[in-house]
């Protein structure tokens, strides 16, 4: 483990020390579910953990950071729920056996999906809706600007912009 | 933590997303093709920025097939309408009330646009706010309007399965471009089909009003009526389970003429189903027919049928009488 390694975990060890009582007992008020609460706890930390020292140092109100990555992952987990939930009612519905596919390709299908709803959450709207047509509905560019009545130059702004948002989201703002 | 916005690094990041989006219009100059090369030879991080575009865009290859993106929809839709939270916790479910309309006017656009749409050959199931439930047909799509005085669903295309919890403040009303139906107690039934709604009560009654003329006309179960321009609406008798069928995939016809079985199909069918009405009007079928499958479906008919069924690509059939 590098010096740097080191002092990163020593950081989050603090942190832990000092507020893992408080966000466990702040999640199991939210949650009314001890275990659950004690497993978000971790996972809350274990997002720390990819920080930079600088960053987890230079937190000012270490309990209100705790709280919104918490939060965020709440949501990520009851988004995570809607998704397999209406995806099995499609697949139960259409009985289709081409979708028929292995424990591990579920949970991946899940997990990519889950990944993908998040990065289309936080799109603005008209983005969105660009990228959208064009990337799940296979229209073109032309089409698009009908469906938005947009110009085409526009349309390919839009695009560009929702992929720029999915890289930020992806590799981080200052890979 | 933030990145500084005029980073050199977001720069690239921006300048790959544009040269990517570029890429995949379907008229790219070779000038342009030379530019982009030129760009990914000027720094070796433009490369990796590019790359990580194209491992981005294929993540969502996912998202691009049916139960992906039923599944997106699922979560993203219901975060951009207005929700109405229920006014009341006693709810029940009062019956089963089925919208069936068959649009050919709708435009793409509104259809992409609407709150909730299928695809060919898809169905889904949808809780609305109020818990009563919705079943979407193939090719179907509905705006969702709900607010403290009304329930208001708005069909553009398709067809439409609902299950309507009881709340005696909120009508609960579709409306279609040729009138309404408002549910005054359980199960109905809706459809329209080249500019005319069809609504069919399966249980207790309806009203269905027409927009021109204004009429309004009072439905029992087991009776129907047509909403269309220029006409009185009257009661008829149908058959509720056969006008139920489709909820099951099933398509049940009792000598029906060939023809109407084969629009019916062609709502399914992702190919245009090339045939002459004149030409097949005179055959007959009778029988329950897959909807899920429409080749399959197809096939039996080529075999019980005196129809000759070419399929020319994918994407055209053709069905002739034989000679």
């Amino acid at each position: 483990m590098s010096a740097n390694e080191l002092a990163l975990q020593q950081a989050v060890e603090h942190l832990y020390t000092h507020h893992h009582q408080w966000l466990r007992h702040w999640l199991r008020r939210k949650l009314g579910c001890g275990e659950l609460a004690s497993d978000m706890v971790q996972d809350t930390f274990c997002r720390l953990l990819s920080l930079s020292r600088a960053d987890l140092e230079a937190l000012q109100t270490p309990r209100a950071y705790l709280t919104t990555i918490a939060t965020r992952l709440l949501i990520d987990r009851s988004r995570r729920q809607k998704i397999e939930q209406a995806y099995l009612e499609v697949l139960a519905l259409t009985q289709a056996d081409n979708y028929a596919v292995s424990p591990e390709q579920h949970w991946q299908v899940i997990e990519t999906l889950t990944l993908i709803a998040g990065m289309l959450d936080s799109m603005p709207e008209k983005p969105r809706q660009a990228f959208m047509l064009s990337r799940l509905e296979n229209l073109t560019y032309p089409e698009i600007s009908q469906v938005l009545g947009v110009s085409v130059s526009m349309v390919k702004q839009y695009i560009a912009r929702a992929m720029v948002h999915c890289h930020h989201i992806m590799y981080g703002e200052d890979a | 933590m933030q990145a500084i916005a005029s980073s050199p690094y977001s720069h690239i990041v921006l300048q790959a997303a544009e040269w990517h989006t570029q890429l995949q219009a379907d008229d790219v100059s070779d000038a342009e093709r030379e530019g982009f090369a030129q760009w990914m030879a000027a720094d070796v991080r433009h490369a990796t920025a590019y790359t990580q575009m194209e491992q981005l865009w294929a993540r969502f290859d996912q998202a691009q097939e049916a139960p992906g993106k039923h599944a997106l929809q699922a979560v993203l839709k219901p975060a951009r309408r207005k929700r109405v939270k229920a006014a009341t916790t006693a709810l029940c479910l009062l019956g089963v009330m089925l919208v069936a309309a068959m649009a050919v006017n709708t435009s793409p656009a509104r259809m992409l646009l609407a709150d909730y749409h299928t695809g060919i050959g898809e169905q889904r199931t949808i809780t609305l706010a109020d818990h009563s439930r919705m079943t979407l047909d193939t090719h179907t799509a509905v705006n969702i309007h709900y607010s403290a005085g009304q329930r208001h669903i708005e069909l553009l295309q398709g067809k439409l399965w609902l299950q309507v919890a009881k709340d005696k403040q909120r009508p609960f009303i579709v409306e279609t471009a040729e009138g309404t139906a408002r549910a005054l107690g359980t199960q109905f039934t809706v459809r329209r089909q080249h500019q005319a709604t069809q609504v069919i009560v399966i249980e207790s009654r309806v009203e269905a009003c027409a927009v021109q003329p204004r009429a309004c006309v009072t439905l029992s179960p087991g009776e129907s009526t047509h909403l269309q321009p220029g006409t009185t609406p009257r009661p008829t008798l149908v058959d509720p389970q056969v006008e139920a069928a489709w909820t099951h995939f099933k398509l049940v016809a009792d000598n029906m003429p060939l023809p109407r079985l084969l629009n019916e199909l062609q709502r399914y069918h992702a190919g245009h189903l090339s045939f002459d009405d004149s030409a097949l009007e005179g055959i007959h079928v009778s029988g329950v027919f897959a909807l899920n499958n429409t080749t399959q479906t197809l096939g039996m008919l080529a075999r019980t049928t005196p129809v000759t069924i070419t399929p020319y690509t994918p994407w055209l059939t053709v069905i002739q009488p034989e000679k």
